[in-house]
């Protein structure tokens, strides 16, 4: 199963499901209008065509009316609606009928002095169906006739006698907006393209039309209906719809404002020609969203198997598709808690196995980018080394020299000898923590782990700041147990600490001022490494930022504050790396207290003992 | 007479300062420039090695691994590589101390003493700092020849003061270790013991106050 299945599927769904609404929107309407021209033919064939001519006063008035086909009738069926009802029920596609058909018999030459016309019109005024319609509303201008395709049929032989009776025309007033009504339109016929477009209902002289369309009718309309009577409102529909029915089309239909009832006329020509019920018209209603609903949805059972079928297919193809993707997102997430280490495994010639192997190229990448990445560090980490072992033994050289300089009396300026040698402490104090740096940068992995005397390392950190502190005139001393108390660690990082905070507080601190730096052991075998000056100390809110990781003290600060913070940071680094407590806090002499505080490893005779 | 320092340094700037200065410190320099394995006679008056880790053709450490088949000569390790492996692989090797470079002469010139520093501590004997002597096991106090009378108390301080004469022992320790906590334990009482004692002493009074720490006995500086 490919994943494209899936996509092809809801494709060919949505195809199938357009197909069938397209067919069924193109083929129903037509459908329903031939079998009620159908049922209509053969209810006048069996029996009808009698009933009618006898009685065709009666006849016409509602033949069946009914709101589902299926279901009982609404109204007192007329006499013969039985064959009409039977027709349409045996179709199941009646359930797509009108709900409401009228029924009018027309003679052959459909003239408004056909017998039925009183009581059609009566019929129109009283409304019909359900009412909703009124014969108002029948204005012949929406009227639109359609052959047998569906086409607008050529308004090819509209009546000329329209042109004298637009002067009367009673629903003029009803003409629908973007309906035509220019001056123009008395001229003479309607182009072909105007389908249903005559000028004028055939009131007064409209005997000439139908006279000359129908053939073997009478034609003659009675004098007195010209003049005596309100003209006949639908007439003119049902004359032109004849003369459309003769031309090939069978049905006409009207339709009004969009969003209202859609009214249908159909004007079934009898096989006979002669007679008061020569042509029936059937006219109906259907509310339009209904019928866009309608054409557009197909029943359930032509769409809804060819769907389920697909729906399975989609389930059986997702399924594996689905199973392989989570797979494929465990292995990525695994492969991403351990950098990237674990391979990708997934195989496959899908599109998720090509996902896989790109992830797996992706992941190549990537540790071979790490790979190069921890090379460059490597080498940097190498070059920084190099540089501090070339520059400690030139600045080893430059002390030197100072300190010749600073035992010479007055030969040259105390002063700025005592200076120039802070300043080289200052930069191998920078050396120092610039090769700390680096490697805490990379973290516990270069740290030793040894047992460390720190006895050793105060002494250490004393005797080399001493030189600087005798020239800061700054007392330097310190106290340390009898015996050597170890701690485990590395003890170039502890004395790099240890340095930095000796040698801040001499830096820090004022001429004739006092340092020192004390070791003790306490009772719960911890030890107690402090380092206290008199100098000014560390405003509150400096003390909290030395202990954030990457502090550095801002830009605007001077050189001498800043290697007070990176040094400070440093050794708060140290300590963290050794688990050990750093604190910061005023001492009782005014100035700085910077304590260390961890666990003892244990502790060695003295040597000498 | 003069103790003997052999210095191995390839540098020779750096190289002709170290023995400037501990010339002038008062040891007697002999200087390599060269690492060569060391022969046993080199070492015959040697007091100590100052040894570089970095040298041309050899590396420090393969020098000291081989001295330490025949002497046992002490050894100071300088090092421009401030890395952590380098100096315990070195003391585990039988190096003595090390140091790291950049470094002050004073530095150097006190760790070099420190080295050669005999231990002098004799458990239960008299000590003696300028003309104060004491006596541990006779719990006596002398200047001169002259006996100072001193308290229980007051001897306990002094004692464990000259027992560390010249390093600074912090007024916490002697509080726990010399006063009785039960009495009078208060850094206070220090103090005004102390005060007495230095009374006592009067011309000849070496106890120091410590900045910080506490208490300290002179020693006359030894350069």
């Amino acid at each position: 199963m490919r994943p494209w299945l899936l996509l092809m599927t809801t494709l060919a769904g949505l195809v199938v499901f357009t197909i069938t609404g397209l067919f069924f929107y193109v083929f129903e309407q037509r459908a329903s209008e031939q079998l009620i021209s159908h049922a209509v033919i053969t209810l006048m064939t069996k029996g009808g065509r009698t009933a009618c001519e006898a009685s065709p006063g009666t006849w016409f008035r509602e033949v069946f009316g009914e709101r589902n086909w299926t279901g009982t009738v609404e109204r007192p069926a007329a006499r013969n609606d039985g064959p009409i009802r039977s027709l349409l029920h045996e179709s199941k596609r009646g359930a797509r009928l009108p709900m409401h058909a009228h029924i009018f018999a027309y003679d052959a030459n459909l003239s408004p002095s056909n017998p039925l016309a009183p009581a059609i019109d009566h019929e129109l005024r009283q409304g019909f169906g359900n009412g909703s319609i009124t014969h108002r509303s029948m204005d012949r201008d929406s009227l639109r006739f359609l052959d047998d395709r569906g086409h607008p049929c050529p308004a090819t032989a509209m009546p000329a006698a329209g042109r004298s009776g637009r002067p009367g025309r009673p629903d003029r007033r009803h003409l629908e907006p973007g309906m035509r009504d220019e001056p123009g339109m008395d001229d003479g016929p309607r182009g072909p393209a105007e389908p249903g477009g005559p000028g004028g209902p055939g009131e007064p002289d409209g005997p000439g039309g139908p006279a000359r369309d129908v053939p073997g009718g009478p034609g003659a309309p009675a004098p007195d209906m010209d003049h005596g009577k309100p003209p006949l409102p639908g007439a003119d529909v049902i004359e032109s719809g004849a003369t459309t029915v003769r031309n090939g089309c069978p049905s006409a239909s009207m339709t009004r404002a969009p969003g209202e009832m859609r009214l249908r006329e159909m004007l079934i020509p009898m096989p006979w020609r002669t007679g008061p019920c020569a042509n029936i018209l059937v006219r109906y209603d259907e509310p339009a969203e209904e019928v866009i609903f309608h054409r557009f949805s197909p029943p359930i059972g032509v769409w809804g198997l060819p769907v389920l079928f697909m729906l399975l297919t989609v389930l059986i193809a997702a399924g594996p598709v689905a199973r392989r993707i989570v797979k494929l997102t465990a292995q990525v997430r695994r492969s991403a808690t351990d950098r990237y280490r674990t391979p990708i495994t997934l195989k496959g010639r899908d599109e998720i196995g090509q996902l896989a192997s790109a992830f797996e190229r992706a992941r190549s990448e990537i540790l071979d980018q790490v790979a190069q990445q921890e090379e460059r560090e490597k080498n940097l980490r190498t070059f920084l080394e190099n540089t501090t072992h070339d520059i400690s033994i030139p600045l080893t050289v430059l002390q030197g020299h100072l300190s010749d300089m600073a035992g010479r009396e007055g030969s040259l300026d105390a002063e700025t000898v005592s200076a120039a040698m802070i300043e080289a402490n200052y930069l191998a104090a920078l050396i120092g923590n610039l090769s700390i740096a680096s490697r805490i940068e990379t973290g516990q992995p270069t740290m030793q782990q040894e047992p460390v005397n720190l006895n050793d390392v105060v002494l250490r950190c004393v005797i080399r700041h001493r030189p600087i502190a005798r020239q800061s005139q700054v007392s330097l001393d310190h106290a340390i147990p009898e015996n050597p108390v170890l701690a485990r660690g590395d003890m170039t990082f502890m004395e790099q600490a240890l340095n930095n905070v000796i040698f801040n507080a001499i830096r820090h601190n004022n001429r004739d001022g006092h340092v020192a730096v004390i070791l003790e052991t306490t009772a719960d075998d911890r030890f107690n490494l402090s380092v206290l000056d008199d100098g000014p100390g560390i405003p509150d809110e400096e003390m909290s930022r030395i202990a954030e990781r990457y502090y550095r003290c801002g830009k605007e600060r001077g050189r001498e504050a800043g290697n007070q913070g990176l040094g400070l940071n440093i050794a708060f680094q140290i300590a963290q790396m050794h688990a050990w407590e750093f604190s910061l806090s005023h001492s009782e002499f005014g100035g700085l207290r910077v304590e260390f505080k961890g666990p003892v490893h244990g502790s060695v005779r003295d040597a000498s003992d | 007479m003069a103790e003997r320092i052999l210095l191995i340094e390839d540098d020779r700037e750096l190289g002709s300062q170290i023995v400037e200065y501990l010339s002038k410190a008062g040891f007697e320099m002999t200087w390599r420039t060269e690492g060569t394995y060391p022969i046993p006679s080199d070492f015959q008056s040697v007091s100590l090695l100052i040894l570089d880790l970095m040298l041309p053709g050899i590396w420090g450490l393969d020098i000291l691994k081989r001295l330490r088949t025949f002497s046992d000569v002490p050894v100071l390790v300088l090092s421009a590589r401030n890395n952590t492996s380098d100096k315990v692989r070195a003391l585990k090797m039988g190096a003595d101390d090390y140091m790291t470079k950049p470094f002050w002469p004073e530095e150097l010139i006190e760790r070099v003493r420190a080295r050669l520093r005999r231990p002098n501590l004799q458990k239960g004997g008299p000590i003696t700092v300028g003309n104060l002597v004491i006596d541990v096991g006779a719990r006596s106090v002398r200047i001169g020849a002259v006996p100072v009378d001193v308290t229980r108390v007051e001897f306990d301080i002094l004692a464990a003061l000259m027992r560390r004469a010249g390093e600074a022992v912090t007024r916490q320790w002697l509080v726990g270790n010399v006063l009785d906590p039960e009495k009078e334990g208060s850094e206070r009482t220090l103090d005004v013991h102390v005060s007495h004692l230095r009374k006592k002493l009067g011309a000849d009074n070496v106890i120091e106050t410590v900045w910080g720490i506490g208490y300290r006995v002179r020693m006359e500086n030894p350069s």
